[in-house]
């Protein structure tokens, strides 16, 4: 039994880690809580519910057009909405600008395909590993997890991008006088960190359901296991969503599964009074007043 | 002529949230996403109260005020020290949290199922049954919470909240406790939005979890922000396009399942293209510090 709580633990944590990965890395570059990414998770799932039977075309394919489409759309608010607002805004009116995004997304799915969680008729197989029980989307999903966070660590640790990434981060002023383009670092920041989303969504959807509610839920979850984890490392981001779901999963054994939410954020506010840095941050300036 | 007079009431209720929210959003600059948890707090408790131990409106009202306070602390004590971003999504956070006891805490809430029959308000004898009625109850509560709010704008306390507003750091190093204000306007504005809650239940004399889920909650903020933070008329104003500007939806011919996301997708846009273009809002002087 606890084994199983674990493995639900291990499995939840993948979508908290994905969309806490695209929340931190656009947080860590320019300090703005980009909630519409929410959105992109919301367009992932749909599009992997609905895209390859509205249009008939080839499986893979559609997910591609979906992804397109995401990058698309990404690329136009950066460069319609957030570019200009970022400079002559300050960060709460951004917040509130993405927080009306996400809203917007949210509406559009609910409007377009309905507020009731929608999936794919199939019929999901399952597996027994080492004596628990497993669906093959959750190991696909487990496998791109530690993948897509390999390949983040090695962009923006490994690469010359990640170096005028981190640098824009520090001091985007100076990185601008150094000569790096820091426009095109935001904007290709912006494209990966939806991307990841946007798989994210595929991911989620494809083991269970989605619905328009999700958008909120999974970018609060994802914050959470940003914020736990310690915001400045990919790394901290894991071990916050992993943190986070553990809990959850193990919480849900003494408590009604009905509380699995609320854990969550107590557990934020636990760490927001004992160690506002997370787990895995050594900076506490940043968070505190 | 009833339905224009329930638009009229909802107005109401929804200026009292509004200048609740104003009050802790717009004078003191904290951006907070938990209003509906404790509009909530403030119709569940008048409605239990009044179903189970049969307590007149009045006193009703003021528990919920009372508990709305209270709660408003464990919201306000974590969250008072962090930065801009992250105290936005605690508030969200808490919201959340509420929402998931008003919905599962089955023996108190009774969940999904919500609790109907709540009597209509009886005050001295003067029994509010009709929509006129009502709608002066309401302006009397909307008059109310308006005076309180801006008598204590303008008084030395809210100056030291526009202070914090403006430059925290500054007012602390001036000897304010911050920290203290903080608290006092979270709480205050607690429990004026709890007696919206408590109208808004006694009104439609049955209410559930739906109403005050965190889509309430950005509504409210929403108001507060396109009509104009920290003005006198802003969130007034606010609250009057927001509550009316869906309802010409209706009269366009939209089937109610459509109108109500559509009306999402409006709110959505309205704040993302009012922060664009004119941050301050509609009649507003402050623009979110810029």
């Amino acid at each position: 039994m606890i084994e199983q709580l674990i493995s639900a633990g291990i499995i939840s944590s993948t979508g908290y880690a994905l969309m806490g990965l695209s929340l931190g890395m656009m947080y860590r570059l320019n300090h703005e809580l980009h909630l519409e990414l929410g959105g992109m998770f919301l367009i992932g799932g749909y599009t992997f519910v609905w895209l390859p039977q509205a249009t008939r075309v080839v499986w893979l394919l559609s997910l591609l057009l979906g992804l397109l489409a995401v990058i698309t759309c990404s690329a136009v608010l950066e460069v319609l909405l957030m570019r200009p607002l970022r400079r002559k805004a300050s960060s709460e009116v951004i917040l509130i600008v993405n927080l009306g995004l996400l809203v917007c997304f949210q509406s559009l799915c609910a409007l377009i395909f309905g507020p009731n969680p929608k999936s794919l008729p199939w019929s999901v197989e399952s597996a027994s590993i080492a004596g628990v029980f497993v669906t093959k989307p959750q190991v696909v999903t487990v496998i791109a997890t530690v993948l897509l966070f390999a390949a983040t660590i090695w962009t923006f640790y490994r690469t010359s991008f990640g170096a005028s990434w981190r640098a824009t981060a520090n001091d985007p002023e100076l990185a601008t006088c150094m000569g790096i383009r820091t426009d095109n670092v935001q904007m290709f920041t912006l494209l990966g960190c939806s991307s990841v989303a946007y798989i994210a969504g595929i991911l989620l959807t494809a083991d269970t359901a989605i619905q328009p509610m999700a958008g909120f839920s999974i970018v609060l979850l994802g914050f959470i296991a940003m914020f736990v984890g310690g915001v400045y490392h990919p790394v901290g981001i894991l071990l916050g969503a992993l943190f986070i779901a553990l809990i959850q999963n193990l919480g849900i054994y003494w408590i009604s599964s009905l509380w699995k939410d609320a854990i969550a954020f107590v557990v934020l506010i636990l760490f927001l009074l004992v160690r506002p840095q997370g787990i895995a941050g050594t900076q506490s300036h940043r968070t505190k007043v | 002529m009833d339905y224009l007079l329930h638009i009229l009431t909802f107005s109401a209720i929804y200026m009292v949230l509004a200048v609740s929210l104003d009050l802790l959003a717009g004078q003191t600059g904290l951006l907070s996403i938990a209003q509906s948890a404790f509009y909530g707090i403030g119709a569940y408790s008048a409605a239990l109260l009044s179903t189970l131990l049969h307590l007149p409106f009045l006193v009703d009202v003021l528990v919920g005020m009372l508990f709305a306070s209270l709660a408003s602390f464990a919201v306000s004590l974590p969250s008072l020290r962090l930065y801009d971003d992250y105290f936005v999504i605690t508030t969200f956070g808490f919201q959340m949290i509420l929402f998931s006891i008003f919905n599962n805490w089955m023996d108190l809430t009774r969940g999904p199922l919500g609790i109907p029959g709540i009597p209509q308000p009886v005050i001295f004898g003067w029994h509010v049954n009709s929509h006129v009625e009502f709608l002066v109850l309401s302006s009397l509560f909307a008059f109310f919470t308006y005076l309180v709010v801006y008598r204590l704008s303008s008084s030395p306390f809210g100056r030291v909240l526009h202070a914090i507003r403006e430059d925290e750091m500054l007012a602390r190093s001036l000897g304010k406790n911050t920290l203290r204000f903080k608290l006092t306007a979270f709480a205050i504005s607690a429990a004026l939005a709890a007696s919206a809650g408590s109208l808004y239940a006694h009104y439609t004399t049955y209410i559930d979890p739906t109403s005050f889920t965190v889509m309430e909650s950005i509504l409210v903020i929403s108001m507060v922000i396109i009509g104009g933070a920290g003005s006198k008329w802003g969130p007034l104003v606010g609250a009057v396009v927001l509550v009316t500007l869906p309802e010409v939806l209706r009269f366009i011919g939209m089937p109610s399942s459509v109108a109500a996301n559509l009306r999402q997708v409006i709110y959505g846009s309205l704040l993302v293209i009012i922060m664009f273009f004119r941050p301050r809002g509609l009649v507003g002087k402050y623009g979110f510090g810029r």
